[in-house]
């Protein structure tokens, strides 16, 4: 009896592998199932890259269903399951935590089903278990932070050195862990004079950062020169700190990241001095026509990144356009 | 013999319940085939493995009169257990978790059977101190491993719809109920939650009750938390915030009373049952997550509604029925 179900698993396996193979697929976007496991519509930039996903979806033709964890990574895992069980022509999937999916990330290339990871990538050792990854690359997206420090410090004429400190994002994540990293290696090359003297978890959230950026102003007093808020709805939260510190934010270098409402309003005001552009309208549609190509059988790269531009008072029309404002 | 053959019916409003559930099963399949596929039961039972276990424990405290309010705290303390002890041997560190929550359990039953502390005050504190603990465990992130094999071992379906930690969740509920239904002191536990004075007055051992329950509940949350941490090879603090709450509504759409005294781990294991499938199925048709807390929460306020008027109704017919068949 085990021998037999060995061997029925086993040509089912083969079967599924000769009609999954490598740069074939069965089902053309045109009226293709696909389903996309998403975090939350409570942030704006979520909520932009699902429309935005959406758009791209339904001009390609593809019959798209929606399902939300709110960032618990046992309920994705859980989704994970039921998607399968439906048998969608392809998954698109936003992990809820870039660890937490590794498991499911297996059970679904198990199914042999198309996979296109959107947003936060895993462990590129994982990297065999899904197809296209698009989204931002967060070394990227710190890397533009740190070159638009040392431009703010230019432009401040604050010298070439100084303390900054960083508030982050949710502690354990990719983009906390990379955005920190980015930031800091450009700092490192290019002006080592600015120090990273503090970092505290603002976890995405103003409230928190608000707190945050307290702590650090309180330890670090008047030798802050600047902040890196990894969002920009952290800086405002970094905002409010600075103002109950007594420090004016217009002299101090701020930057922030992905053009969030808040950061054109305080980079037009001048008390924010930049941000990084992260388009969630671009993450949306990257993830969107990634798929749609996988399933019309084009040639898709493994990684999509999306483009890191530095957004100044110069150029914030920029963030308008990009978030379709 | 008449009183014994009334005391095995199943009562109106355990029947109400089952009719519940095989409504909801007929009702997603029609809707939509996919409900009853091996997958999606599959994913249904993974769904069950978690709030049940969380469920059935809490539910003991529940039927002795009590409550323990930790539990969701307790899930994501054996989730980082596992993973931080065990970062070389994952089992050792299950033994580590479910260890700390006996120790756990005892400290809250002492604290409330001894200095007579109502449970919702102890499990607070235990709750709060329990979600510290947690935080400082974690070292403010996310603790993962790269340690799959046992987790995919755990997940890897069996008979195409469980799985090696569905059955966990399914045994425990089998050892919970043999020992409720079979042991003088699964007795004296529902005569605690009943009649508090007249337990202690006919010897029923309250301490002792207490001991058991409270342990039991603690150490059921940290296995489900445990067996989550493997799975996800992923540990948070926040893990199993949601989940007291959904493991009240399972005991109580199942039939167990806030008042104690009633309710067997077959009314939770129901009861867990009807919302996994309900949770599962909203899903499938494509509800929101906004949806299917509001679906929870009028399903939890019906069942309580009618269990005092369908339920005494369908009672009084089936009793009428059995008077009528003996004439």
């Amino acid at each position: 009896m085990n021998f037999a179900k060995l061997i029925k698993l086993l040509l089912t396996t083969a079967v599924a592998g000769g009609l999954m193979a490598p740069g074939v697929a069965f089902a053309a976007a045109k009226g293709a199932k696909v389903i996309l496991l998403t975090v939350t519509e409570e942030c704006e930039y979520c909520a932009l890259h699902q429309r935005a996903f959406k758009e791209v979806a339904a001009a390609a033709g593809i019959n798209l269903e929606v399902k939300i964890n709110n960032y618990d990574a046992a309920e994705q895992a859980s989704q994970v399951d039921q998607a399968i069980a439906q048998k969608p022509d392809a998954i698109v999937l936003w992990p809820a935590d870039a660890s937490a999916i590794v498991p499911s990330l297996r059970k679904i290339k198990q199914a042999g089903i198309p996979l296109v990871i959107t947003n936060s990538q895993p462990d590129e050792k994982y990297s065999q278990f899904w197809d296209v990854f698009t989204g931002p690359s967060d070394i990227g997206n710190g890397e533009s932070a740190g070159e638009a420090m040392i431009k703010g410090f230019a432009d401040k004429k604050l010298g070439s050195e100084g303390k900054v400190f960083i508030v982050e994002g949710v502690p354990g994540t990719p983009p906390q862990i990379q955005r920190s990293q980015g930031f800091e290696d450009v700092l490192g090359k290019k002006a080592s004079g600015i120090q990273v003297a503090g970092k505290q978890n603002g976890n995405w959230d103003q409230t928190k950062a608000t707190d945050a950026a307290a702590a650090l102003f309180t330890q670090l007093g008047s030798d802050v020169k600047g902040v890196y808020a990894q969002a920009d709805n952290m800086m405002s939260g970094v905002i409010v700190a600075a103002k109950r510190a007594g420090i004016d934010p217009a002299s101090l270098v701020l930057v922030g990241s992905n053009c969030s409402i808040e950061g054109v309003n305080q980079i037009n005001d001048g008390t924010q001095y930049a941000t990084v552009l992260q388009s969630p309208i671009d993450d949306g549609k990257y993830a969107a026509q990634a798929v749609a190509d996988l399933l019309d059988g084009k040639k898709v790269e493994k990684q999509i990144f999306l483009p890191h531009e530095i957004i100044t008072k110069a150029n914030v029309a920029d963030c308008n356009a990009a978030l379709g404002r | 013999m008449a009183a014994i053959r009334k005391s095995r019916t199943i009562s109106g409003a355990t029947l109400l319940r089952l009719a519940l559930l095989a409504a909801l099963v007929v009702a997603f399949a029609i809707w939509n085939p996919a409900f009853i596929s091996g997958r999606n039961l599959y994913a249904l039972m993974q769904s069950f493995a978690l709030l049940g276990m969380v469920a059935l424990g809490l539910s003991l405290t529940m039927i002795a009169g009590e409550f323990d309010l930790s539990v969701g705290s307790m899930v994501a303390v054996g989730g980082l257990i596992t993973l931080v002890v065990g970062a070389g041997n994952l089992v050792q560190g299950m033994a580590a978790a479910l260890a700390f929550a006996v120790l756990v359990g005892l400290v809250n039953a002492i604290v409330i059977s001894r200095f007579k502390v109502s449970s919702l005050v102890v499990s607070v504190g235990s709750m709060m101190a329990l979600s510290g603990f947690a935080f400082w465990l974690a070292g403010g992130k996310v603790i993962s491993t790269d340690n799959f094999d046992l987790g995919m071992a755990l997940d890897d379906p069996l008979l195409t719809v469980l799985s090696w930690r569905s059955l966990v969740t399914l045994a425990a509920f089998l050892l919970v109920g043999l020992f409720m239904h079979y042991t003088l002191m699964g007795r004296d536990i529902r005569v605690v939650g009943s009649k508090p004075q007249v337990a202690a007055a006919s010897g029923a051992r309250v301490g002792r009750s207490l001991v058991i329950v409270f342990v039991i509940s603690a150490v059921t949350a940290a296995l489900a938390g445990s067996l989550l941490s493997m799975s996800l090879a992923s540990a948070a603090a926040t893990t199993g915030s949601t989940l007291m709450l959904q493991a009240v509504s399972a005991a109580i759409v199942g039939g167990v009373a806030l008042t104690g005294g009633s309710g067997t781990p077959a009314h939770v294991l129901l009861g867990s049952l009807i919302l996994t499938v309900m949770n599962n199925g909203l899903s499938l048709i494509g509800m929101a997550a906004t949806g299917i807390l509001f679906a929870n929460g009028l399903v939890l306020m019906g069942i309580v509604l009618l269990d005092g008027q369908l339920g005494a109704w369908m009672s009084e017919r089936l009793a009428m029925s059995r008077a009528a068949n003996s004439a």
